[in-house]
């Protein structure tokens, strides 16, 4: 074995793996994604959604220039307990999802309300080619009682929905989104390694001090994951308790 | 189903398919895939400080009973609690539990830590030989290298006073406001007045280790009289071992100016003699009321009165040398911000020279400050201790005791006050005890092993106590939302150890106020009684003020825990790290799975039958519930387990659905020791989906009387004949399982005020 085997978490149930022990045993492909610059964005949002009951939902973009994006801030919500949701970047094939997945991020339903609300995401770093027409898309996940709600902006089209994932249908709405470039500003907001097995988020306090850690880390089982969230808290400046 | 929330600390105590009765083997990898809630624990506030009055040292036998302390809270936090305890052999571990009052005795378990025998050990100064419980220890300092002043101090005993028929006033004996000073096991006083006027008469007074004063002996008296504003200190040639006493400064007329003048004389530590007194170099500066000591063959003068009111903030230093003084040098002087530095108390400890306190004509003062003394003599740079809890200031010329090289002890406004010192430097601060002796004439003989006798003496008496170097454990146990003026208790037990192995505590008198008095049970019994003439532990409650550094981390409900151990020079480096982590304890009920049968498993509201349809991992059968589908519940309940009050227990079932069914629970039925029925434990009632093997647990402390625990899992809310639960394990786990300890020692290649740099190996001491 010459590598580091990628984060993998366990199931139960599930034979244990030497990787799952070597995971620890050296350091792992990451990138530290800050806050970054923003390279595109359709924020007005129009008070509806989309869910991922049996439907998969995409939303077309075409970069304006070159670009290197690595994070994006979407509006979701979850009702009940679905697996996770699939992420994905995609290019673009008769003006739809080709299929052809240059980014994959899985987010856990713990990272969600049920309230609409907007989270980043991080993803691998995707160059993006000027003039050039790309699709994010969520997977369909769930059933009727459990499901994710993609939030819909008032634009007139961008969406796309497909019951299959390789056959669409555009719609006459857009998805709320806003994406951001490579570039070292900010927080640090994201750490992505393994091309997604291991990501986290840390939100900080006015203050610069961490306020919130979450942690998503794929595991063997088909859709499982561990995941944990911690809050920071202080007394003053002085880091007391996480919870 | 996901995995979804980070698993708790757990060690191993088996492979990665761990036996499923303490966990899910998946968790014992996904521990750590995620960040772990706890507390940062800091050195916190006191809201408990004792102040005894003299005790026993030693004298609780955690290996022989469960020993209580209640006390009233101050505030509403618990951040940590420092606890007096003494390895006997290797020691053992102990659980410390914050309970609620249930009538004068412990009640309700709040919080829970259990500390390992290698932490208790590698911490500790001094440990006992390995023995019996039934006679005093013997104790020998450790050499443990994080043994250090942070968690090592030094405890009062007793005090008696004796009758002294050589009175230290009046013609034929010693004089009043005498300079005077100690040395291996010898009192020496020299000058004072007498009718008003300077005297020369010099005497030596003799004493042991175990209370003996001896008469005052005359020796070669002063080659002038001197009012005892002079000061005088013994200096050991590191070469030869001989001890010089150097007597410097003073006024020989009462009242009068300063002199700079030095004599030096030599002590025969055998015979208690001093030879005549010789004119030594004098001092750069006339002092009186200063402060003296002595390290490695050098002496130092430290500030003093200058006349008509100045003040010298001057440190003069000297090498001694076959009982000669050629040249004085100066050193780096006193901060300017000293408040006085006449009648000011000094000492060396562990090559660090403190000076503290003082008196300015009208106030006693409690500064304290400490510089390291450098391989040339010179002193470095001054740094400010801890200031003393009560002001301080020089009687008869007394310097402060150093206790070998373990700290620093004096008396003074009724208290006896200590700082530990060790090569890392000061402790965070002074004890303090209620000294209800008396006498300004000390003497501190050391056993040479963690153990001192000192003495007190003035007129026809003297005070004798003994004084213990005493190594406290700081236990993190964070509680929040506790009342102000309640009473709670700490409840400490040994776990573990045998009869040559085990822990022992001080008890002291009128401890805390209130003098709440301490309870002692045969261990595990839970039958209270007041411990032996109604003392108390001496134990002391810090709140979580994040004050200072961090100084424990506390996760997971204790199942994981550390402690850091810092110098305490101002460099703070971190010297050691003392971790924990606990391996879920083996069930205590015989039948946890099924592999062998049913055992005394039964079943009520339905049926129970051995199955091979699902089993669960490496097991190869499991117990079947068939609900009646007329009753309200339905379920299996497990064999009787005895349990022990004070810890705490998990209930954990793995079972397996078909078809799912919504009010699936754990829970666990209690007994007394006669099987009477108490108050169950209700686990959280929640679904179990489809095909998917779910753990449910649920985490409960005994209820006062309960001798026994049953696990119970239940289908409630009428489940129907179909929803069949298939259980795999059923298992009742101590939470207090084995800790898996290590201690590591962080070295340097330098040491304060040398910038120490980066560490330069880790040492595993355990």
């Amino acid at each position: 074995m010459t590598t580091t085997p990628a984060w993998k978490g366990a199931s139960t149930g599930s034979q244990p793996l030497a990787g799952q022990v070597n995971q620890f045993l050296g350091t792992h492909a990451a990138t530290f994604i800050y806050v970054g610059a923003s390279q595109g964005s359709s924020t007005t949002l129009a008070g509806t959604a989309t869910n991922t009951n049996s439907l998969y939902i995409a939303q077309q973009f075409t970069p304006g220039s070159n670009q290197t994006i690595q994070r994006w801030i979407l509006t979701l919500a979850v009702t009940g307990s679905p697996a996770p949701l699939t992420y994905t970047i995609q290019t673009s094939s008769g003006g739809a999802p080709s299929g052809t997945i240059l980014s994959t991020t899985v987010i856990p339903k713990e990272y969600l309300t049920g309230v609409a609300t907007a989270v980043s995401v991080p993803t691998a770093q995707t160059a993006l080619t000027s003039g050039t027409q790309y699709w994010f898309v969520f997977n369909a996940v769930g059933d009727v009682s459990n499901f994710y709600s993609v939030s819909r902006t008032t634009a007139a089209s961008g969406a796309s929905t497909s019951t299959n994932g390789s056959t669409w249908t555009a719609q006459g709405y857009g998805l709320y989104y806003q994406r951001f470039d490579t570039t070292v500003t900010g927080n640090l907001t994201h750490t992505y390694e393994d091309t997604g097995a291991r990501w986290t988020t840390t939100t900080f306090n006015a203050n610069a001090t961490p306020n919130t850690l979450q942690e998503y880390t794929v595991a063997q089982a088909a859709n499982d994951y561990v995941y944990s969230s911690r809050t920071f808290g202080y007394s003053g400046t002085v880091l007391t308790s996480l919870t | 189903m996901p995995t979804t929330p980070t698993p708790a600390w757990m060690s191993n105590r088996d492979t990665l398919t761990s036996d499923p009765s303490g966990s899910m083997g998946s968790d014992d990898l996904n521990q750590y895939l995620g960040t772990h809630a706890g507390n940062i624990i800091y050195q916190g506030k006191s809201v408990l400080t004792p102040n005894g009055t003299g005790g026993a040292p030693w004298f609780l036998v955690l290996g022989r009973a469960d020993i209580d302390q209640p006390f009233t809270m101050s505030g509403t936090t618990i951040g940590r609690v420092s606890i007096p305890v003494l390895p006997v052999g290797i020691g053992a571990d102990l659980l410390v539990s914050l309970c609620a009052n249930n009538a004068g005795v412990p009640g309700t378990v709040i919080q829970q830590t259990l500390i390992p025998q290698e932490w208790i050990y590698a911490l500790s100064a001094v440990s006992a030989l390995p023995g019996s419980s039934f006679v005093s220890p013997t104790i020998n300092y450790t050499g443990n290298p994080l043994g250090t002043a942070q968690f090592n101090d030094f405890f009062m005993g007793s005090n008696v006073s004796v009758s002294w028929p050589f009175p230290t006033t009046g013609t034929g004996g010693a004089n009043t406001a005498t300079s005077s000073t100690f040395y291996s096991n010898y009192i020496i006083m020299a000058g004072g007045t007498s009718g008003g006027a300077a005297t020369s008469g010099v005497y030596t007074i003799t004493y042991d280790t175990t209370g003996v004063l001896g008469p005052a002996i005359p020796q070669q008296s002063l080659p002038a009289p001197d009012d005892g504003s002079a000061v005088m200190t013994v200096a050991t040639d590191p070469s030869t071992g001989a001890a010089t006493v150097v007597y410097t400064g003073g006024s020989t007329t009462a009242g009068g100016s300063p002199i700079n003048k030095v004599y030096t004389t030599t002590l025969n530590t055998i015979t208690g003699n001093l030879t005549s007194w010789s004119a030594q170099t004098n001092m750069p500066t006339a002092v009186q009321n200063h402060a003296m000591a002595s390290y490695n063959g050098y002496v130092y003068v430290i500030g003093g009165g200058t006349g008509g009111g100045g003040l010298s903030y001057s440190v003069s230093y000297a090498q001694v040398q076959n009982g000669q003084i050629s040249s004085w040098a100066q050193t780096t002087p006193l901060p300017s911000s000293v408040p006085t530095t006449v009648f000011m108390w000094a000492g060396v400890s562990n090559g660090f020279l403190f000076v503290f306190g003082g008196f300015d004509g009208t106030n006693g003062q409690t500064d304290a400050w400490y510089a390291p003394i450098l391989s040339s003599g010179a002193i470095g740079a001054w740094s400010p201790a801890p200031p003393v809890p009560t002001t301080v200031y020089v009687t008869d010329g007394i310097p402060a005791m150093q206790a070998d090289q373990s700290g620093l002890m004096a008396v003074a406004n009724g208290s006896f006050v200590s700082l530990a010192v060790s090569e890392f430097g000061p402790d965070t601060g002074w004890q303090t005890a209620t000294y209800t002796g008396s006498g300004v004439i000390l003497g501190l003989a050391s056993g040479g092993n963690g153990t001192w006798q000192y003495y007190a003496a003035a007129n026809a008496q003297y005070t004798t106590m003994p004084i213990d170097l005493t190594p406290r454990i700081s236990v993190p146990l964070p509680a929040t939302s506790l009342t102000n003026g309640a009473t709670y208790h700490i409840l400490i037990q040994q776990q573990g150890g045998d009869l040559n192995n085990y822990l022992r505590m001080h008890a002291d008198f009128n401890v805390f106020p209130g003098n709440p008095i301490g309870l002692s049970s045969a261990r595990a019994a839970f039958t209270w009684s007041n411990i032996l003439n109604n003392m108390a532990v001496p134990l002391q409650i810090f709140d979580q003020s994040a004050l200072a550094l961090p100084l424990h981390t506390w996760e997971d409900s204790g199942t994981r825990i550390s402690t850091i151990v810092r110098t305490g020079t101002p460099d703070l480096s971190i010297i050691g790290l003392c971790e924990s982590t606990l391996q879920p304890a083996p069930p205590v009920n015989q039948t946890w799975n099924f592999n062998n049968g049913l055992g005394q498993w039964t079943a009520t509201g339905g049926t129970i039958a051995l199955s091979t349809a699902h089993v669960y991992q490496q097991l190869s059968q499991s117990a079947l519930l068939t609900p009646s589908g007329a009753a309200a519940q339905s379920f299996l309940s497990g064999d009787l387990a005895p349990v022990l009050l004070g810890h705490t227990y998990s209930g954990a079932i793995v079972c397996f659905s078909t078809v799912g069914y919504a009010s699936v629970s754990v829970n666990i039925n209690w007994y007394t020791s006669v099987g009477g029925a108490l108050t169950p434990t209700s686990g959280t009632v929640s679904a179990i989906p489809a095909n998917t093997w779910t753990r449910f647990a649920v985490a409960a402390s005994p209820p006062a009387t309960a001798a026994y625990g049953q696990i119970v899992a239940m289908e409630s809310g009428t489940p129907p004949a179909s929803a069949l639960l298939y259980v795999a394990t059923g298992a009742l786990t101590d939470h207090q399982g084995v800790p898996q300890a290590s201690v590591t020692q962080i070295t340097y290649g330098n040491s304060w005020p040398t910038p120490v740099g980066p560490p330069v190996s880790l040492v595993q001491l355990a």
